[in-house]
């Protein structure tokens, strides 16, 4: 990132190969629509290279990155009029248990475990898996503490395990 | 924060979705963009770029320290080669040593010569008069000797009239016959008569055997 931000466009590619695949399935998956997905992984790249020049190297580029990210969804969210909740009890959108039992057996109960997530712990674990962010990197990225970011992995972890071990 | 292995594998299993081409263009096409745009910031460089920045900046100093004492070697010399009273007087001995060299005749080399062995004996007059040496350095300068011991004299006649003008100034014994001459010359147009009699004396005393010319005659010797 430094590279690029002295000129180098090549560094640039570099930089969006190794990223931009993590970076899709975290918006992707954070969102569940792949028009608005697409256009906010977009606008995430956009604002890294406008944003090149003031790049300070005091923190991982990854923790850059999906700060970016994550901002850019919570003003999708409060558009959308949902507030990203710090509470891992909040009840998780499209949580229908009759469709849980018909993809037990399937690869697609993962995923839907996942989905069923709610928002704040879907976002700590997909950093965690995805983004490879450790505890602080993730509270440092969603604007919380390492306690919060904490708890939500916890809680995320336990019920996707709890999913794949029914 | 332990990690959960099999669960992290089942997060793997799941379909790896990749963005559209379209979209890697178009993000790619807008990153060269702004680097052709906007040129790189005034900053200084880091990484393995950061050594340019202080190697360059001791070049230009070196450089500046360089020009600097060149220009305040050069003043010196140049103030020195301006200045007029900073140009050395050619020494008298030497400015007579180089007419010498540049108007020296035949004829007169042998007086010039013996003008030159001022303060060291002439050779010449110790192998011409060996027998004649001491009387002849015995004999009074002032005195009219007799023709033999004339020719005897004029022959050691050198370190007499070396003694005589030793108390003439350095240019005069240093010039030419022909430069003295030029010089009581001058005299005479001056009008200065008395100075130019004790010249053209002192000459002939030096010289006995130097032929003036009608012309110079008329110029060096009083007018009737």
């Amino acid at each position: 990132m430094l590279a690029y931000r002295d000129g180098d466009a090549g560094a640039f590619e570099t930089l969006y190969a190794r990223h931009r695949g993590a970076l899709y399935r975290f918006v992707l998956r954070s969102l569940k629509d792949r028009a608005v997905a697409e256009e906010l992984f977009q606008e995430a790249w956009i604002r890294v290279i406008e944003a090149r020049e003031r790049y300070a190297p005091s923190a991982r580029f990854s923790t850059w990155l999906y700060t970016i990210a994550h901002n850019l969804l919570v003003d999708h969210w409060r558009r959308k009029g949902l507030v990203l909740v710090d509470s891992d009890e909040e009840p998780a959108s499209g949580d229908d248990p009759a469709r849980r039992v018909e993809a037990r057996e399937t690869a697609a109960r993962f995923l839907q475990a996942l989905e069923a997530l709610p928002p704040a712990q879907r976002e700590a674990f997909l950093l965690h898996e995805e983004a490879g962010l450790s505890v602080a990197e993730i509270a440092a990225a969603t604007g919380s503490n390492e306690e919060a970011a904490k708890s939500r992995l916890r809680y995320a972890m336990a019920k996707l395990k709890a999913a794949i071990d029914e | 924060m332990s990690d959960d292995p099999k669960l992290s594998q089942r997060y793997r299993d799941l379909p790896r979705e990749e963005p559209p081409r379209a979209i890697d263009e178009a993000i790619l096409a807008a990153s060269r963009r702004a680097v052709e745009s906007r040129p790189a910031p005034l900053v200084a460089p880091t990484g393995r770029r950061r050594w340019y920045v202080p190697v360059a900046a001791a070049a230009v100093i070196v450089l500046a320290v360089a020009v600097v004492a060149h220009v305040d070697r050069e003043k010196p010399d140049m103030e020195l080669a301006t200045s007029p009273a900073s140009v050395p007087e050619p020494s008298p001995p030497a400015a007579a040593v180089e007419a010498r060299k540049a108007e020296q005749p035949k004829p007169a080399r042998r007086a010039a010569k013996s003008a030159d062995s001022r303060f060291a004996p002439d050779p010449r007059a110790d192998s011409a008069a060996p027998a004649a040496g001491a009387p002849a350095a015995e004999a009074p300068a002032p005195a009219a000797p007799p023709v033999a011991q004339a020719r005897r004299e004029r022959d050691a006649g050198d370190r007499p009239a070396r003694a005589q003008t030793q108390g003439a100034s350095l240019a005069k014994v240093a010039q030419s016959p022909e430069q003295w001459l030029q010089r009581i010359a001058d005299l005479r147009r001056q009008g200065r008569h008395e100075e130019a009699d004790r010249e053209l004396a002192e000459f002939r005393k030096r010289y006995p055997d130097y032929r003036l010319s009608d012309e110079m005659k008329a110029r060096v010797e009083k007018p009737q």
